[in-house]
């Protein structure tokens, strides 16, 4: 579910490229449509997620009393509940709309951890060089060997399951492949000669390193960041519907997944609505990622 | 290729040491007491104290930790608070299923991913590869467990061609492994697809067109070939992965392996048998990273000299 190293490996440092100034930096949709449609996507999950209440038809916590049918079986899609009810009547449209909320917040803010923890090891690490780099790479690679899913899942089991401990469990095992990418660019930019100019007039390495450094390197990090939204996301949906994540009755596309599990014989809608919103979501940011890179290293444009 | 091997080997040795480090700090940093876990919450607290003796829980921790190291040297990862049995035995009861579905898994992903990634390089900036490559990108985005019960939905229940779960022969493990590729073909694809559009830029390629070699011929003897280093090198990485990945697998389709060991083990909070088979599943990942890795310096001089 991590990134792999075969991600790694279309991360080669970008090459600057000589400015045209025919062209533009944000071009059409026929030259980028990954960008557009996974903007697109993206926005849409950010539209739905801020005004849940406003969108909802229902409260998504509400047990409705005309929500199961007389043998207590959910209710099929209709005009009342247009994607069905759950085995617990409730309305699963309203679910699936407060269920954005947690995938977004989740996803977006452990990988503000994963890019802090990430950029600071991988600064340090490249542009130190000597012992730093070894004894941080050696910390990445052991952080990579875990079994992320399972090493996330004996965290959150120890600090107990919670919004804010996937969260935090998410965020601070998956940083080892940005400080990985970090590092590569670093390496490669502290040779170049404004790097070695503004060393020359003396900046402190603080200076270089975030000032200099770091500006230069934010392109695949960028690309990255956004591709590592979409898994976080996907590993927040994986912790739930094993149950250790988010935990009912709030609402959580994974543990609405778990809850179809035991349901989607005979009603099968109780699994097809949160997983499709699932996909949906995590292919915008997937798409945005691909986008993105296409847009900025014009080099790397093979797909 | 000594000088590599010992630096290798070396990093290796230090990350097994920090895997040990961090396994047992999580072990012995939770809050539930270990003590209080084994002999219940009814227990006077005279017996969890004697029990505490016993497992040398009163102990400072870095003597803890080499008793701890010194057992793991002898093979032993500790008594399961639940079962009360040994988490060797337990861990290695579960190894062959999950290897056994590991293997299946692996398969379909090679068997899905690097056909597609010929077609999208040898179709590359047409039609045909944007489709390709959107769908692959679908897969990539595809949560397993989600898109396992819906094959388990129509392929199990509406058109009962498979079983509905469970583990054993062939017949059990196709829906899973089809998850599973479906799901990780997309890296075997792209990879393999930008690999060959690197080898397709070569000299010795447009030496065999200039030959007179046919499209076919120059495809497959020629780009195939050399194209397909950087793919065995991630697939030999990707099967430690793959023990990984395959916690959610086994929980979606009631697989009796290593993952569903783990799954039920962090729901009893049952600490020696979640940290035995983190440990067992990173130190399997260096393993195989090693492996490949001496491997592949052993076939590409090139390797051993950055």
């Amino acid at each position: 579910m991590s990134l792999s190293e075969s991600d790694i490996k279309q991360y080669q440092p970008f090459t600057p490229v000589p400015v045209n100034s025919k062209k533009r930096p944000f071009r059409s949709l026929r030259e980028f449509p990954m960008l557009y449609v996974g903007g697109f996507l993206v926005l849409l999950l950010i539209v739905v997620a801020l005004f849940a209440p406003l969108l909802a038809p229902h409260n998504p916590d509400a047990v409705f009393q005309n929500g199961l049918n007389a043998n207590g079986t959910p209710i099929a899609p209709n005009g009342e509940f247009p994607f069905g009810t759950d085995s617990n009547g409730r309305d699963i449209l309203s679910r699936v709309i407060y269920g954005s909320r947690v995938s977004l917040t989740v996803g977006v803010v452990s990988t503000v951890i994963n890019l802090f923890i990430g950029v600071v090891v991988g600064l340090l690490s490249g542009y130190f060089g000597k012992w730093v780099d070894t004894v941080l790479m050696r910390a990445v690679d052991t952080i990579l060997a875990f079994p992320f899913l399972l090493f996330a899942m004996a965290l959150v089991a120890v600090l107990g399951p919670s919004l804010w401990n996937v969260l935090f469990a998410i965020g601070i095992l998956g940083w080892g492949t940005m400080a990985r990418v970090v590092r590569g660019q670093v390496l490669s930019l502290k040779e170049f000669d404004y790097v070695q100019a503004e060393r020359a007039l003396g900046a402190s390495h603080a200076r270089i390193m975030f000032r200099i450094i770091l500006p230069n390197a934010i392109g695949p990090v960028i690309v990255l960041a956004t591709l590592n939204v979409g898994m976080n996301m996907l590993t927040e949906a994986g912790l739930s519907f094993l149950g250790i994540g988010i935990q009912p009755p709030q609402a959580s596309w994974g543990n609405m997944i778990q809850q179809g599990m035991n349901t989607y014989a005979f009603a099968p809608w109780t699994l097809w609505f949160p997983g499709l919103a699932l996909v949906v979501a995590v292919l915008g940011f997937n798409m945005m990622g691909d986008g993105l890179r296409d847009l900025l290293d014009p080099h790397n444009a093979t797909r | 290729m000594y000088a590599y091997l010992v630096r290798r080997i070396s990093g290796a040795i230090v990350v097994l040491f920090g895997i040990s480090i961090i396994t047992f700090l999580l072990v012995y940093a939770v809050p539930a007491d270990p003590a209080r876990m084994i002999v219940g919450p009814k227990a006077p607290a005279a017996v969890v104290a004697a029990v505490r003796a016993q497992l040398g829980l009163n102990l400072p921790l870095p003597v803890q930790y080499i008793d701890y190291m010194g057992r793991l040297f002898h093979g032993n990862l500790g008594t399961s608070y639940i079962y009360s049995l040994p988490v060797t035995k337990m861990i290695l009861q579960r190894i062959g299923p999950t290897a056994w579905l590991a293997l299946w898994c692996w398969v379909a992903e090679l068997v899905i991913g690097i056909p597609l990634g010929i077609y999208t390089a040898r179709h590359a900036r047409h039609k045909r590869d944007y489709i390709v490559s959107g769908i692959a990108l679908v897969g990539i985005s595809l949560p397993v467990f989600w898109l396992g019960l819906v094959l388990l939905y129509w392929f199990g229940f509406e058109i009962p061609i498979f079983p509905l779960g469970g583990s054993g022969g062939i017949q059990y493990v196709i829906l899973p492994g089809l998850t599973y590729g479906i799901t990780g073909a997309a890296y075997y694809t792209r990879l393999l697809k930008s690999s060959m559009l690197e080898v397709m830029g070569q000299d010795y390629v447009r030496t065999a067109r200039a030959k007179g070699a046919s499209e076919r011929r120059v495809t497959w003897r020629h780009v195939v070939r050399n194209a397909l280093l950087p793919v065995v090198t991630f697939g030999g990485i990707d099967i430690g992965y793959l023990l990984t990945g395959v916690v959610l697998i086994e929980a979606t389709f009631n697989w009796n392996g290593l993952g569903m060991l783990a799954y039920t083990a962090i729901q009893n909070d049952d600490v020696p048998v979640i940290m035995g088979t983190v440990m067992l599943i990173a130190v399997g990942v260096v393993m195989f990273t090693l492996l490949v890795d001496i491997i592949y310096a052993a076939i590409d001089p090139r390797i051993r000299y950055d």
